[in-house]
């Protein structure tokens, strides 16, 4: 049992999970590196505690000190959040082995769906569809020809560790192999630590669908329906929704019934995710993420569950007071994540200062951020800054209600995705439903500004630099920046008076 | 009716004509009915065009350059009167031959990867680099298609944001300059 919560994390997840534990009367305790002292999930928790300097490996990822800072400050149980250590068996062995609670699943469920090769061979043998392949790393580039010549290019090179597209290389043909294993191992070992590699299968259009699980450490296991995270760049999820556009009711009902196998493989407790491939409607376990996920709250609202508050109380030790027949979906959610990248270089990470903030408010709106007015975004951390999430009856409501919010949404001093996202929404297949996981490929024009929108730039600076002449030049010919204007070019704005 | 005043105004790549008269405003000859700007707070201004309400952040960054959000993305614009761009086009080194195009760091990271060698031809969108930032690797693709000039940076080396990394060669920098072909 506990009272009191050390949040092993930074930004909009931090805060999400002091939320939770503050309407839950716990405490929450959050931690904090030199460059994150007023960072709103300091701000927000009961307590905080500097942990370390700016560099993740000497702060957030230092286990060892965040179980003496939990030890210190009366904390019983630590939540990782997802990424920094939220999938390190070994460190959900150490919070155990300190008398500690690790909210999440045990570190023996960890380790089994950590190691995708190891997990691949547990789901073959619960007879929960894999994607063709390896079920063993590969030894090397020579290996990795010979399995991919049986399995037919393209193929996908994987790190056995880890996981968030870091490390993953498509390889079309035998001549690129060699090249793609050392870029793929080499990231892999910057990413992860271990550059084992392995090799599956590539499918070029499939859907990302993915089953929201939760069990009690009785061994009661419900699915919460799926999450569509088709839109996506370079195997990171952009927008998720809930229901997928494409599952008819007896897809759900077997990839939930596969994910709910996939966890009991495991003796899964607390929150779980099992990702799948969805193509020609056949369905391919992919990977289990092992922790609370980014995009939950889709399945928050349309579930009406708080999932953050069940991953709580299940470390505290209840049990599920609901069964699978109880669970009931209502409506359409749509979640953009709003990062410091920006879509029109390619989405490269962006830095600045946030000057200015607005969040957007209204029916069917909910704001997670880890941003305040003033805030520093530097290339630390994760470019995640908040995301944006809707609800509403229909996938076409809330598609007008998304828009709607992102047009709100201001966020001034750094490039962010958001103008990328108001272009998705405004885009006729995503629109439709139709889509794969190839979407940005297939929509280039989703990276630039519209034709409409540069017209309308240009007509609103020479507006404005027409007034910054006019305003001076109400007396005739007045000097500016050095030149002499003439009376054409003082005239104001004759259409206005 | 009063002659229109005329402006040229670069928006990324692309340079636009707008015409501001008594009636209202052309873009490249398609009009426009416009109320503002309209101050609404530091910074902002509120435009109504062809009834549509826009709110846009704007800031002046010296004479004819604007910083200007709208729909989340920042843009700098370049907006030229007539008798500038008159001057400008004037004058004997032309539009064109403003030296090499340079290729900086987007942000603070590892080179992982040099693809190209100084004097290389390449196409717009190239591949000239790969730079390691947040753990992902980036690809960096030529801006301009040319001729690929000195090279600053090896493979290993950690780099600033806004280093030089290499310089681009545009097509028109390989042409004799007119003043040395008459000598």
């Amino acid at each position: 049992m506990f009272d009191t919560v050390l949040v092993a994390n930074r930004g909009e997840i931090a805060v999400r999970i002091i939320r939770a534990c503050r309407e839950m009367g716990l405490a929450s305790v959050a931690v904090f590196s030199d460059l994150d002292r007023l960072s709103p999930h300091v701000l927000a928790a009961d307590k905080a505690v500097r942990i370390g300097p700016a560099p993740a490996s000497e702060s957030y990822l230092r286990g060892d000190h965040l179980i003496e800072v939990a030890l210190s400050e009366g904390a019983g149980a630590i939540h990782p959040g997802y990424g920094f250590l939220a999938e390190r068996a070994s460190f959900a062995a150490a919070v155990e082995k300190a008398g500690l609670v690790f909210i999440g699943p045990s570190p023996e469920s960890i380790q089994a769906m950590g190691d995708k090769t190891e997990a691949r061979r547990r789901m073959a043998e619960a007879g929960v569809p894999i994607i063709p392949g390896a079920l063993e790393p590969t030894s090397g580039p020579e290996e990795a020809a010979e399995t991919a010549r049986e399995l037919g290019f393209p193929v996908l090179l994987k790190p056995v560790a880890g996981g968030g597209g870091k490390g993953m290389r498509v390889v079309s043909d035998e001549d690129e192999l060699p090249g793609a294993f050392e870029s793929a191992s080499r990231e892999a070992e910057s990413a992860f630590g271990k550059s084992a590699i392995y090799v599956e299968k590539y499918l070029a259009r499939p859907r990302h669908i993915e089953i929201q699980i939760l069990g009690d450490q009785s061994g009661a296991v419900v699915h919460l329906g799926e999450r569509e995270c088709s839109i996506q760049r370079r195997h990171q999820k952009l927008i998720e929704e809930s229901p997928s556009p494409v599952l008819e009711p007896a897809d759900r009902e077997a990839m939930g019934l596969a994910a709910v196998q996939a966890a009991r493989a495991v003796d899964y407790r607390g929150l779980g995710t099992v990702e799948f491939l969805y193509e020609d409607g056949e369905f391919y376990f992919l990977e289990m993420n092992t922790r609370l996920q980014v995009e939950h709250p889709v399945t928050e609202f349309v579930t009406g569950l708080d999932l953050v508050q069940w991953q709580i109380r299940v470390a505290l030790g209840e049990s599920l007071d609901f069964s699978q027949e109880d669970v009931s979906f209502s409506g359409h959610a749509i979640e953009c994540r709003i990062t410091s990248e920006d879509a029109d270089q390619g989405f490269l990470p962006a830095t600045g200062c946030i000057d200015r903030l607005e969040i957007p408010s209204g029916p069917g709106v909910r704001w997670d951020g880890g941003i305040r007015a003033g805030s520093e975004i530097g290339l630390h951390y994760d470019p995640l800054l908040g995301k944006l999430i809707v609800h509403a009856a229909t996938r076409t409501a809330a598609i007008a209600r998304m828009k709607r919010a992102l047009g709100e949404l201001v966020i001034h001093g750094v490039e962010t995705s958001v103008p990328f996202h108001l272009r998705v929404m405004d885009e006729d297949d995503f629109g439709k439903g139709d889509f794969t996981i190839a979407y940005l490929e297939d929509h280039p024009e989703l990276l630039r500004p519209s034709e409409g929108d540069v017209r309308l730039l240009a007509l609103v600076a020479a507006l404005l630099e027409h007034g910054a002449w006019g305003r001076v030049g109400a007396a005739g010919i007045k000097e500016l920046d050095g030149r002499k204007l003439s009376a054409w070019q003082t005239s104001g704005w004759p259409w206005q008076t | 009716m009063t002659n229109p005043v005329r402006y040229h105004v670069t928006v990324g790549a692309v340079t636009l004509q707008v015409e501001i008269d008594a009636e209202g405003v052309r873009v490249d000859g398609e009009r426009f009915s416009v109320s503002g700007p309209e101050p609404a707070g530091p910074n902002v201004y509120s435009f109504l065009v062809d009834g549509a309400s826009h709110t846009v952040l704007a800031e002046r960054g010296g004479s004819g350059v604007w910083d200007l959000q709208l729909r989340g993305r920042s843009h700098r614009v370049e907006v030229v009167d007539e008798r500038t761009k008159v001057m400008r086009d004037m004058s004997p080194a032309g539009p064109d031959l403003d030296g090499p195009v340079l290729v900086r760091a987007p942000m603070p990271g590892l080179v992982v990867k040099v693809k190209v060698d100084e004097g290389e031809l390449v196409e717009v969108g190239h591949g000239l680099l790969v730079v390691e930032a947040m753990k992902m690797e980036n690809s960096l693709t030529a801006p301009v298609g040319g001729r690929v000039g000195t090279i600053h940076v090896v493979a290993g080396q950690t780099v600033e944001k806004d280093e030089i990394l290499m310089e681009m060669m545009p097509p028109e920098m390989d042409r004799v300059p007119p003043d040395e072909e008459s000598e």
